[in-house]
């Protein structure tokens, strides 16, 4: 099959377009892709020399919470991240707790520290608390009698 | 059909099975209008209805919006990007998405044809995972170290002549961050259109149908290389469906 082997002029299409035009390619020895190119031709040409598009500044993705998040970073809270762990993030509860308490007639700063400390204290109850398949075997027993909080206490 | 392929000597280097010359297409045409009242494939938009495979939905799930750094974007990459969050470039899905569709419809047209799929892919992690879909649906896959020429000189490298695939599917076009796979650029010298996954790093002007998207996490190769393999099945059964009904 004769081709031209210069990929950077047009396109696959148009060489083999004008390679059937002059002959050079018989009608039926044309590729197997030829006619479903020609019915569905790709949404921009797939041509090696294009020119460069346009230079449009690319937009930045920003969400009102953003500012709440950025106010809660830059105290040092919810930082940190599970990424094994399904459950919403840190960062996440902490702004559902604000939006909470937002109808309180407290300061912006107070509230920031109320929900750290409800959202902490939440966290550090989900941490203790351990639950068991079967809650009639023993180690179920053991766990339910043991006080995971003090157990470095004498 | 598959009588006069088999019939055909191979000649040249690059032998395409004239299944689609105007002649049988000819025949073809006229056997199908006395049994059903149609059609020609190429005349339906969405012949194998490949549309209905996804959805955008899916592919966020697949992760398929997120690209690299903005300091590593390729600017024919621009027209695609939606916006950059914290300086990592999202990917617009409906873009994606029809640039997927088109694809997709492709490849079901070129399974119909007989044509031969291959698919590449340089990023070992998912390596396995495309060679099992190409298995699966009972083509090939490259994605090993790319010898040059196995495409432009293959009648030497493989000894005798050598049938080139009819359409190349590339999961990644890149061999590493640096450089482009040698085979988009020996597919486009050898006339044979190409789709490849371009991420916001990768040069989409040599892929004949580029579609946009993460090419680098598991969860969306796995939804890529689904996607493709229904693509093929349909195209293969409607194939098979046809042959039947014509001999």
């Amino acid at each position: 099959m004769a081709t031209s082997r210069l990929e950077r002029i047009g396109t696959i299409f148009s060489r083999t377009e004008g390679l059937l035009l002059r002959g050079a390619m018989k009608p039926d020895d044309r590729p197997l892709w030829f006619d479903i190119y020609k019915a569905f031709p790709p949404t921009t040409e797939p041509k090696f020399a294009r020119p460069k598009p346009e230079n449009k500044p690319i937009r930045q993705i920003l969400y009102k919470e953003d500012i709440l998040r950025a106010k809660f970073h830059a105290k040092g809270h919810g930082l940190s991240s599970n990424m094994f762990s399904l459950n919403e993030t840190y960062t996440k509860k902490l702004i559902q707790k604000f939006e909470q308490l937002k109808s309180e007639s407290i300061s912006e700063e107070e509230l920031i520290e109320k929900c750290v400390t409800a959202v902490g204290s939440e966290r550090q109850t989900e941490a203790t608390k351990t639950t068991t398949k079967n809650p009639d075997s023993v180690s179920s027993h053991v766990l339910n009698e043991a006080n995971l909080k003090n157990i470095f206490k004498e | 059909m598959i009588r006069r392929c088999l019939i055909l000597p191979l000649r040249n280097g690059i032998t395409v099975c004239r299944n689609n010359s105007t002649a049988v297409a000819e025949q073809a045409e006229s056997t199908q209008e006395s049994n059903t009242p149609a059609k020609n494939p190429l005349d339906h938009p969405d012949y194998f209805q490949v549309h209905n495979l996804f959805t955008v939905k899916d592919l966020f799930d697949a992760r398929v919006h997120f690209g690299h750094k903005e300091g590593s974007l390729n600017e024919f990459m621009t027209p695609y990007i939606y916006g950059s969050r914290q300086g990592h470039l999202i990917f617009d899905l409906d873009i994606t998405a029809e640039h997927l569709r088109k694809a997709l419809n492709f490849t079901a047209h070129i399974a119909y044809r007989g044509g031969i799929v291959c698919f590449f892919n340089r990023n070992a992690l998912n390596a396995h995972l495309v060679e099992k879909t190409a298995l699966e649906c009972g083509e090939y896959a490259h994605t090993r170290f790319w010898r040059g020429g196995i495409f432009t000189n293959a009648d030497h490298q493989f000894g005798a002549i050598t049938r080139l695939p009819d359409l190349c599917i590339f999961l990644n076009t890149q061999n590493n961050i640096l450089n482009q796979h040698t085979a988009v650029r020996d597919s486009a010298k050898l006339l044979i259109p190409t789709i490849g996954i371009v991420d916001s790093n990768c040069n989409p002007n040599l892929i004949t149908y580029p579609v946009p998207g993460n090419d680098d996490t598991p969860v969306a190769i796995e939804l890529y290389c689904k996607l493709f393999k229904a693509a093929i099945t349909r195209g293969k059964e409607a194939r098979m469906k046809f042959l039947q009904e014509n001999n």
